[in-house]
């Protein structure tokens, strides 16, 4: 279910949540049921016997203002229970329906007066004035800023009270179809414009945003709209939605208190790559492109160090021999994450528990800025029992969901106000560079130097035999044989005396594309025939095959070779390469409709000209 | 499951309607909401979601303004999970 708190653990059966039997709960118990996927009712629940109890040291009191031009008296008890879950004890000051716009223009005088830490405004988009075919659609969009500008100046006069503005969420129905955001007088236009307004307000610090148009965008419109409880009861979204909602809202409260996670605590064995490294071996693990199951470890890879750039730490803790296991994260090929992007690790056979305490030592941070990622179901279940402060998402047994689940927690939310991510800052100025260099050559050539191309050649080996396999049976296009070889006779070539073997990995200034390369060389009379040679597609047009042509000229030689043979045999899917020997300068030897024969002397042969740095991975 | 023939449907009513209203009072078929004081219109959005995520179907509208009693509800549900 897209509503659901998949995140969170689910509520054990031995837990009953309902009125009679919170009635007696303590503070911690009602924290502690809180932290489970609660259904509407549940929270609603915790929030209404909280109260009740003397408040707990460990919770931070919040007073939030609602301005809302919905029905939010449902929402309020299940947003003080979901608090709970984020250690906030909210406080909620209501303003009756049907007078949003007045409460927010006079908030001195009316709401401000409670002095609430955070005024939430949450406006319709009928009640600034938007509207389907408006006689001047202009002037119904200038006039609705205008007033969010009032707005945002009568809160601010308030002088403590932090603003936080809901984005509008458009209708799921579609009067215009394609044309809907092409129209300034469609309505989803119009709701479009305002929400990028805000976005772009909120970006300059003037408030803080409650990004609820992209919430129910993830959800889907359909979901999060419910029409029947809207006529009702003014409702916003659908009831369903409220417990995802009011974690939404949680998350830019603790984000604005400067309560969101600060550490990505990561294990290694299942999580960052498949298998265990002490039993599979760094040849053994599923990491790496070529496989679905390596492909979705790269994927947590790639979230972790994309969350790393945004200002989050990253640690390792792991049941492991530390020297294997960091053996695997600096020598496997595959490894997005390197050593130094782990700011610490605790790498041993200890409980995880202790080993967290031990990085919040090292780090000087709080256990509750922790985040824990471990696909055990047993050790998060430790953790979470001997460390309740240390948030550890559910990830589900599937590696291809966990980067998605950890981000649907929204443990790292944060406003793009936030000056002290210094990672953002330099992710800017890549995209910067990005466009420059997509706008400002002159030359093909100037745009080849300016990739800064590193090729890395090495054998076929255990270790890339799964990617070199698939490419060689899959590849039917920058392929002169089309000779498909099974996993089995490539690793006996690869291990053959009268073979020798090529595999080539690339990577540029924007990133590595893996191994898109293959050659495999069989040796007869001081001669190398070419029987496999291909290329991924993905790096065409860059001169990549020149620079591995080069490569292996340049082993030939060193091998005593004295001339390589290439035979190119026509399919319906390669005429790509039809060319490919006459344009590295090999001699024709024969050529017909069913093949032709090519040959380069190494006595005359020259390097070709590239742009690509050449390395040896051996 | 046919309409009928399913016992415990007016069960699961009655034990929606207690957590969502915390007031534990019998219900039968005749119940409306005027016999509880909880029941109001929120209070009937609440029964009524409630109701949809603990049998897995949804209310129009009109059911959801005029189902006149208890009685009228469990109908309701049975057909919907016939």
């Amino acid at each position: 279910m897209p509503m659901d708190l998949a995140w969170l653990p689910a509520l054990p059966s031995t837990i009953k949540i309902n009125a009679r039997s919170m009635a007696d709960a303590s503070a911690e118990e009602l924290v502690a049921a809180s932290r489970f996927a609660l259904s509407y009712e549940q929270l609603r629940v915790l929030g209404r016997a909280f109260p009740k109890k003397n408040q707990s040291k460990e919770l931070k009191p919040v007073r939030l203002g609602i301005i809302s031009s919905f029905t939010t008296d449902l929402i309020l008890d299940a947003l003080k229970g979901s608090g709970l879950r984020h250690g906030l004890a909210i406080n909620i000051h209501n303003t009756p329906f049907g007078s949003a716009i007045q409460e927010a223009l006079s908030f001195e005088a009316s709401l401000g007066t409670m002095e609430p830490d955070f005024v939430l405004l949450s406006l319709s988009a009928k009640e600034i004035g938007l509207r389907e075919s408006p006689e001047d659609p202009e002037a119904t969009i200038s006039g609705a800023k205008k007033l969010l500008d009032q707005i945002v100046t009568s809160v601010k006069k308030s002088g403590t009270t932090q603003l936080l503005i809901e984005t509008i969420v458009p209708p799921s129905d579609s009067l215009y179809g394609n044309g809907d955001l092409l129209n300034n007088s469609s309505l989803k236009y119009q709701i479009n414009d305002i929400n990028n307004f805000l976005r772009a307000e909120a970006s300059k610090s003037a408030f803080a945003l409650l990004d609820t148009a992209a919430l129910a965008e993830t959800i889907g419109l359909k979901a999060w709209h419910d029409p029947v409880m809207f006529h009702h009861a003014k409702l916003a979204f659908s009831l369903k939605a409220i417990p995802l909602y009011c974690e939404r809202l949680c998350h830019a409260i603790s984000s604005m208190l400067g309560r969101s996670k600060k550490v990505l605590v990561l294990d290694l064995d299942n999580t960052l790559w498949g298998g265990a490294i002490g039993d599979d071996g760094i040849d053994g693990i599923a990491l790496g492109n070529g496989s679905g199951l390596g492909e979705a470890f790269l994927s947590v890879q790639r979230t972790a160090l994309n969350l790393k750039k945004t200002g989050v730490l990253l640690a390792a803790c792991s049941k492991n021999d530390e020297a294997v296991a960091l053996d695997a994260i600096d020598n496997h090929p595959e490894m997005i994450l390197s050593q130094r992007d782990f700011t610490t690790y605790q790498i041993n056979w200890a409980e995880k528990s202790e080993n967290l305490v031990k990085i919040a030592e090292t780090l000087n941070l709080g256990l509750e800025s922790f985040v824990f990622l471990d696909d055990n179901p047993g050790e998060r279940a430790r953790v979470r029992s001997l460390l309740p402060q240390v948030s550890v998402p559910e990830i589900g047994d599937d590696p291809a969901l966990y980067a998605e689940t950890l981000l649907a927690g929204g443990y790292f939310d944060r406003q793009s106000l936030s000056t002290e991510d210094l990672g953002r800052g330099q992710l800017y100025e890549r995209e910067k560079v990005r466009k420059v260099t997509q706008s400002s050559f002159s030359s093909i050539d100037d745009y080849l130097n300016d990739l800064q191309m590193r090729l890395e050649y090495g054998p076929i080996s255990p270790r890339n035999l799964v990617r070199v396999s698939q490419l060689i049976n899959k590849t039917n296009q920058f392929n002169l044989t089309t000779v498909r070889r099974t996993q089995a006779e490539v690793l006996a070539i690869s291990k053959s005396g009268n073979h020798t073997t090529f595999t080539a990995r690339l990577s540029d200034k924007f990133g590595d594309m893996g191994l898109i390369a293959v050659a495999i060389c069989e040796e007869k009379n001081s001669t190398w025939h070419l029987t496999n040679l291909l290329m991924s597609c993905r790096v065409l047009n860059r001169g990549v095959e020149a620079a591995f042509m080069n490569v292996i000229e340049n082993q030939a030689r060193k091998a005593g070779i004295t001339q390589i043979v290439g035979q190119y045999f026509p399919t319906k899917r390669n005429e790509m390469v039809e060319n490919l020997y006459e344009n590295l300068g090999f001699e024709c030897l024969s050529k017909s409709s069913v093949r032709s024969d090519w040959v380069t002397k190494l006595e005359a042969s020259q390097p070709r000209k590239t742009f690509v740095d050449i390395k040896s991975s051996i | 499951m046919k309409g009928n023939t399913m016992p415990g449907t007016l069960t699961r009513l009655q034990d929606v309607i207690w957590e969502v209203l915390e007031e534990e009072k019998e219900i039968d078929s005749e119940t409306t909401a005027a016999d509880f004081e909880n029941w109001d219109s929120l209070g009937n959005i609440r029964i009524f979601m409630a109701l949809e995520t603990e049998f897995g179907i949804t209310f129009s509208t009109a059911e959801v303004a005029s189902l006149p009693n208890v009685g009228a509800m469990i109908d309701s549900i049975e057909n919907k999970n016939n």
